[in-house]
């Protein structure tokens, strides 16, 4: 049995669907990147399995346990982390702690290690009120994980930071790896790339996908061979004539791109083509396959190349 | 244990900072020290007045018992304004921020979160109430010979239920709303409406504002009506159980 395991979770709000019959099984140790657009119902999903919503149908457990139970196992930092402005960082992790049940002499000697690993020790002692943003976050980072729970869920742990603070706490989640599973929802594709496992995609309540990162990549994602041209309308044509050779491509502005493998096997097809029609090719570029490709392809918000 | 302690920590800790005990402690100190002086000086203020004008004002003897109704009505009346505004964000203000939801993923329930609050009410209310009733007891005491100061300590008993129903429903329909003006609002027509059906015969005599005049019937050694006080516990006994419905189904709307 996975860490988090859900069974066609609904979620219904009069005539909106949020979520569509959600089946997940996430295990131990992983951590997993749950992506889609604004408004896929990835913040919905993280609030029913963190206990403040309740689902219209279906089950989950986490950690094998179900509601109150399975909060234990929990630690969760919202999108948008708000917590008390009147109480210091020092004061709001001895209240989680004790919220979970930590003993007095636990917490002394947490809290130190906690505010030393999300490098918010110099501030312990000063009210949140004057806390930055990325400060704001890295303690709700510590709060989230200050008792050792078996799941982290962070909802767009980075979105809203700077690139210092997305950085700083890119880093802090690669230290949480060895320590916990982590559900982390994101709509930025190159984190997701970079920390996680596991990735699932969410469009419209319901999964479009869920694989290991490295397979999704491989199986879903390929190189491509970008063309670059001068003009629109080169792009247009070469685009044109490819097309009815079979071969296939997408253009976007003055680019144009081919499949890596198809590229390499019809290579002098392709260019003799360009030098016969005059076409002005400036650059020539291999892009390794990425995530973006697989999500705007089970989104469907731009054609794929295929 | 330590669960339940930190909910009530937080809370005891929220009052501090935000400043809303030492607000109820000046205003219940004030309230206790300014009923019996204004009272013992009323005549001389109102010669002074009635000299300016050149009328004469004839007043009867001041007694304990005007001190004590100056307490009872001035106190209930502004105190129950100073309430529902120190009050009235307890749940919804925390909803509107979002920090509720720092106690919503913990394993707490929502009675539980509801009842750090009412726990934490009651003591500001009692030491408040402690306050004004020692200050308008020693004053009244010191000015008013002859004042029964053990009955008045006692009957303050239900000036602290009288504070802690309309306490209670504060918090109750701050559970229910997202917005702490609405929590204001609601428990301001709650206590109007007490307030009229306190007029009504036979009913009336149910209404929790008639706890207040049980302050001043058992200083006077009138025997106790148990009406308002069953109307103040039914009262709590719907509204709160309904806020707390309310707010284990409530959802966050951003």
């Amino acid at each position: 049995m996975g860490m988090i395991e859900t069974t066609d979770l609904k979620k219904r709000y009069s005539s909106v669907t949020a979520l569509d019959g959600v089946t997940l099984s996430i295990e131990e140790g992983t951590v997993f990147g749950f992506l889609g657009p604004n408004g896929a119902g990835k913040t919905t999903l993280i609030r029913i399995l963190t206990g403040m919503i309740g689902a219209s149908g279906g089950s989950y457990t986490i950690g094998g346990e179900k509601g109150q139970a399975a909060r234990t196992h929990i630690g969760y930092l919202a999108q948008q982390p708000t917590f008390y402005g009147w109480m210091t960082g020092r004061e709001l992790l001895e209240i989680s702690g004790s919220l979970y049940g930590m003993s007095t002499s636990l917490l002394e000697r947490k809290i130190p290690e906690m505010l030393r690993l999300c490098g918010v020790e110099d501030a312990a002692d000063r009210k949140i009120a004057t806390y930055s943003g990325g400060m704001r976050q890295r303690l709700g980072i510590a709060q989230a994980i200050l008792h050792d729970p078996k799941v982290v869920f962070l909802d767009e742990p980075v979105s809203a930071l700077d690139p210092i603070g997305r950085k700083e706490v890119l880093t802090l989640i690669g230290i949480l790896r060895e320590r916990t599973t982590i559900f982390m929802s994101s709509h930025i594709l190159d984190d997701v790339q970079r920390v996680c496992d596991e990735v699932a995609i969410i469009h419209k309540g319901t999964i479009r996908i869920h694989e290991k990162t490295d397979n999704l990549l491989r199986l879903h994602a390929k190189p491509v061979v970008i063309l670059e041209f001068a003009t629109r309308e080169d792009v247009a044509l070469c685009s044109e004539v490819l097309q009815t050779l079979g071969i296939p491509c997408g253009k976007v502005n003055y680019e144009l791109s081919i499949p890596s493998d198809v590229f390499e096997t019809k290579r002098g097809e392709i260019l003799s083509l360009i030098g016969s029609g005059d076409l002005r090719l400036e650059r020539l570029n291999r892009k390794d396959a990425t995530l973006e490709e697989v999500f705007m392809h089970h989104i469907e918000e731009v054609p794929h190349v295929s | 244990m330590f669960r339940k302690h930190a909910l009530i920590r937080k809370e005891l800790m929220e009052m501090v900072r935000t400043s809303r005990l030492l607000i109820w402690i000046v205003f219940c100190a004030f309230f206790g020290i300014a009923s019996p002086l204004t009272a013992y000086f009323m005549p001389d203020i109102l010669s002074m007045v009635g000299a300016t004008e050149n009328i004469v004002i004839n007043i009867g003897t001041i007694t304990y018992g005007d001190a004590l109704e100056q307490y009872t009505k001035n106190f209930s009346q502004i105190g129950t304004i100073v309430l529902i505004l120190i009050s009235m964000g307890s749940v919804a203000a925390e909803k509107a921020d979002g920090s509720i939801q720092f106690l919503l993923v913990r394993p707490v329930g929502h009675v539980a979160i509801v009842g750090a609050k009412l726990a934490t009410l009651a003591a500001m209310l009692l030491i408040g109430i402690a306050i004004s009733a020692v200050a308008m007891g020693f004053y009244t005491w010191y000015l008013f010979p002859g004042f029964p100061v053990f009955p008045f300590v006692v009957s303050n008993i239900f000036l602290l239920l009288y504070f802690f129903t309309i306490g209670s429903v504060v918090i109750a329909i701050s559970t229910m709303v997202d917005k702490p003006i609405l929590a204001g609002v609601g428990a301001l027509g709650i206590w109007l409406l007490s307030s009229l059906a306190g007029m009504v015969r036979t009913l009336g005599d149910f209404s929790f504002v008639k706890l207040v005049d049980q302050v001043v019937q058992t200083v006077e050694g009138f025997p106790f009506e148990w009406e308002p006080t069953a109307g103040a516990l039914l009262l709590m006994c719907v509204t709160l159980p309904l806020g707390i419905m309310r707010f284990s189904r409530w959802e966050p709307t951003d």
